[in-house]
């Protein structure tokens, strides 16, 4: 940008746009609201799918037994207020996929890359604010259409959220592989569009947009965890987009490419040459890197929470920045662990195995250098630090569990078991519900101008801590013990009648859970309008973004972008009179920048 | 049909797996319909069954129902799910329902790949003996050839 451009771009911003409701509210291209937009639309999802995941709990503690909950919310599914079994499959079908991709997904990277990448940076906007805005109506989109599939007539899609072939291909083989499919994968296809542009918008901003003196290395670790991320999705939701449209291709156009020999109700198909373990392959070509699209903007914001919270320079820095990379690197060449006894080479086995246990390298190095950050550090116990510190918990017990089902022999005993469950909710559920949350409580003074309360923070996040723990923890028993996930009664199992009460014990907890989101939706929702004001730095943190004022503008700071001259980890250092150092304060005379 | 598989006929079809003790089993699978998974978790073995392609796995069952059925935790745990089962039935007596059998142990195969609304209820019986009970109870099995007569 030339000189000229670039002071034509200034006075561009310096006075103020006439805005309408439209321009600013819903078609907005400002990042900080469509961050909000985001947040707002994830927590409405996650409002559902944790919903969903409290009735499919009743039906597992109580097994068939009527409840008027059923009858009011279910309808026509639920005769006499008994859950139909087509129901359990869609509920947690569509929990699955609303957790996973609508909450953690796009509310979580949306939210936070959107806010964060332009203001940490220290840019005006994204790189491109109608492409932003297009990403987030698809995402919004998407999202109708997923919420439309659960009022069609035949239900929603019922195939587990992986839809694997041939249940999700053939309508006769399912109630749930109907309409509610087709949606199903329409709304996918839009939200992958969504993801692509935000993520290359992502992209390009940091890459190009960073201001004087934000040299990569001085870049926030929040911000490598968006970026990585970002490459991430670019490289691997395309494989995800592909196998979508052969499905739709298979669904509705009569080709093959996942099907082959099958007789179904008596009748012979037509269909020949195909495998559905190629679609399985497709699947987790995204779906395993998708665990750490998932996680990674999480650990980026635990870093960022626990470096300021700790009043201490982030522990490692540059192995932080190199076990990024390597997570990303390794998230592509795992997926097969995913596909140990679905019938592919077992030799294949053995190389996942390998690549997947390599994976614990660097996590091993992020989790110990948090708590070399924590240690002797002067905490700061508000709510966002204690569910970062929340986070590394489960990111260390959910990890550990995963080296079992990383290695192909092992995980054959418990593969599709409720251990899986038990694990997968841990490390990337419950961790990046963590993240979530803490980035919400760390960052509400900057979306809304707003604190929010203290206490009822602590109350959300002891409530949730002890009864996530309470709803995984026992499932690593039962799955042991080989009960399998997705079975909508074990009554049939005489054998795992002496797990039934533990299932009734998780229920419980599950339901306490709930009721602490109510506390945080209540905080969230109360302090956006009677918080009280926020200061322009509340935990003194020496990120950009709390150099930007209070009350939201367009271009985010008046007059020029400061100049940045330090890391962003300069907490407690010696030598300076308070025990954090904005990194657009220029180096004292004979201070030397911290060799990081 | 039989002249075009004449290899089939002496093949035996079952609603419970028979297997003798101490011998190599190896397991051969098809699906003609979706993805299934054969559970069992006793053995620590499972295995998707894929249209379109044939899965296998082996393994060497070592210990009989009989024997499995003496040891002590075993008898342990048959005892307690029987308890449950005591109390359960006497709500559904009340109910004028039928009372739930009593339950002894047997291996189990079951399906742990969802596959449709009755996925929760597709299971079957194995039954590890020993090679001359085993030996009986095959002979006592119509083969195909005798089923399609």
């Amino acid at each position: 940008m030339s000189a000229v451009a670039a002071q034509a771009h200034e006075e561009d911003h310096g006075h103020h746009h006439k805005e309408t409701f439209m321009t600013k509210y819903i078609f907005s291209q400002d990042h900080k609201m469509i961050a909000k937009q985001y947040l707002i639309t994830g927590l409405f999802m996650g409002i559902i799918g944790i919903a969903m995941s409290l009735l499919f709990r009743i039906q597992l503690a109580w097994p068939e037994q009527s409840f008027t909950i059923f009858e009011v919310l279910l309808g026509k599914w639920a005769p006499e207020g008994v859950m139909d079994p087509n129901v359990y499959l869609a509920l947690v079908t569509i929990h699955g996929t609303i957790m996973v991709f609508f909450v953690l997904t796009a509310g979580l990277s949306g939210t936070f890359s959107n806010l964060l990448i332009p203001l940490q940076i220290g840019a005006r906007d994204m790189a491109s604010g109608l492409l932003n805005m297009i990403s987030f109506w698809l995402f919004f989109l998407s999202s109708t259409i997923m919420i439309a599939s659960l009022f069609v007539e035949a239900g929603p899609a019922a195939a587990g959220w992986t839809i694997y072939p041939p249940l999700s291909a053939l309508p006769q083989a399912q109630p749930g592989s109907g309409l509610g499919m087709t949606l199903w994968l329409v709304s996918m296809a839009i939200f992958i569009a969504s993801s692509l542009l935000g993520s290359l918008n992502y992209i390009v901003t940091v890459i190009n947009l960073r201001t004087k003196g934000m040299s990569m290395s001085r870049l926030p670790l929040t911000i490598w965890a968006f970026f990585v991320t970002a490459i991430i999705g670019v490289v691997s939701f395309p494989v995800l987009l592909s196998a979508a449209l052969l499905l739709i291709m298979d669904r509705s156009f009569g080709t093959s490419f996942f099907l082959s020999d099958i007789f179904i109700q008596g009748e012979v198909l037509h269909y020949q040459g195909g495998s559905p373990v190629l679609y399985e392959h497709l699947f987790w070509f995204l779906g395993h890197p998708e665990v750490y699209i998932v996680l990674l903007p999480a650990l980026g914001i635990t870093s960022e929470i626990i470096a300021t919270n700790s009043r201490k320079p982030i522990f490692g820095y540059r192995a932080m920045v190199a076990s990024i990379l390597a997570i990303a690197f390794l998230s592509t060449i795992v997926w097969g662990h995913h596909m140990f006894i679905s019938g592919m080479n077992p030799f294949l086995g053995s190389v996942f195995t390998f690549t997947t246990l390599l994976i614990a390298i660097p996590s091993a190095v992020k989790a110990f250098n948090y708590i070399t950050t924590l240690w002797k550090g002067n905490l700061q116990l508000n709510p966002a630090m204690l569910f970062s510190i929340g986070l590394v918990s489960t990111f260390i017990s959910g990890g550990l569990t995963g080296i079992i089902l990383g290695d192909s022999t092992l995980d054959i005993n418990v593969h599709d078991t409720y251990f899986v469950v038990a694990h997968f909710h841990l490390v990337m559920g419950i961790s990046a519900l963590y993240g979530l949350f803490a980035g919400v409580y760390h960052w509400f003074p900057k979306m809304f101008g707003k604190m929010m309360n203290k206490n009822l923070g602590y109350v959300h996040f002891w409530v949730t801590a002890v009864c996530a723990y309470g709803v995984f923890f026992p499932m690593h028993f039962i799955g042991m013990a080989g009960l399998p996930r997705r079975y909508y009664t074990n009554t049939n199992f005489p054998y795992f009648d002496d797990i039934a009460d533990i299932n009734i014990v998780i229920s419980l907890f599950a339901f306490a859970a709930g009721a602490a989101q109510l506390v945080f939706l209540y905080n969230f929702i109360h302090s956006i309008f009677y918080g009280k004001a926020a200061e322009q730095n509340p935990w003194k943190s020496n990120t950009m973004e709390w150099t930007t004022p209070v009350e939201h503008m367009h271009g985010n700071w008046p007059g020029e972008i400061p100049e940045v001259h330090r890391w962003a980890y300069d907490y407690s250092k010696p030598g300076q009179e308070e025990d954090w150092v904005s990194q657009i304060v220029p180096l004292k005379e004979g201070e030397e920048e911290l060799q990081h | 049909m039989t002249q075009q598989i004449p290899t089939g006929l002496d093949d035996v079809i079952v609603q419970e797996l028979h297997l003798p003790v101490g011998r190599e089993i190896i397991f051969k699978m098809r699906s003609q319909d979706v993805l299934h998974s054969a559970y069992m978790p006793h053995f620590r073995a499972q295995m998707n069954c894929v249209p379109g392609m044939i899965t296998e796995f082996a393994f060497t069952p070592v210990i009989t129902t009989d024997e499995m059925r003496q040891k002590p935790d075993m008898i342990a745990k048959v005892k307690k799910i029987n308890k449950i089962r005591v109390e359960k039935s006497k709500a559904l007596v009340a109910n004028g329902e039928e009372a739930l059998e009593p339950y002894t142990f047997d291996y189990l195969l079951l399906c742990n790949k969802i596959c449709g609304a009755s996925h929760y209820n597709m299971q079957m019986k194995i039954i590890v003996e020993t090679p001359e009970e085993y030996e009986k109870w095959i002979a006592q099995q119509p083969t195909f050839a005798q089923v399609i007569q």
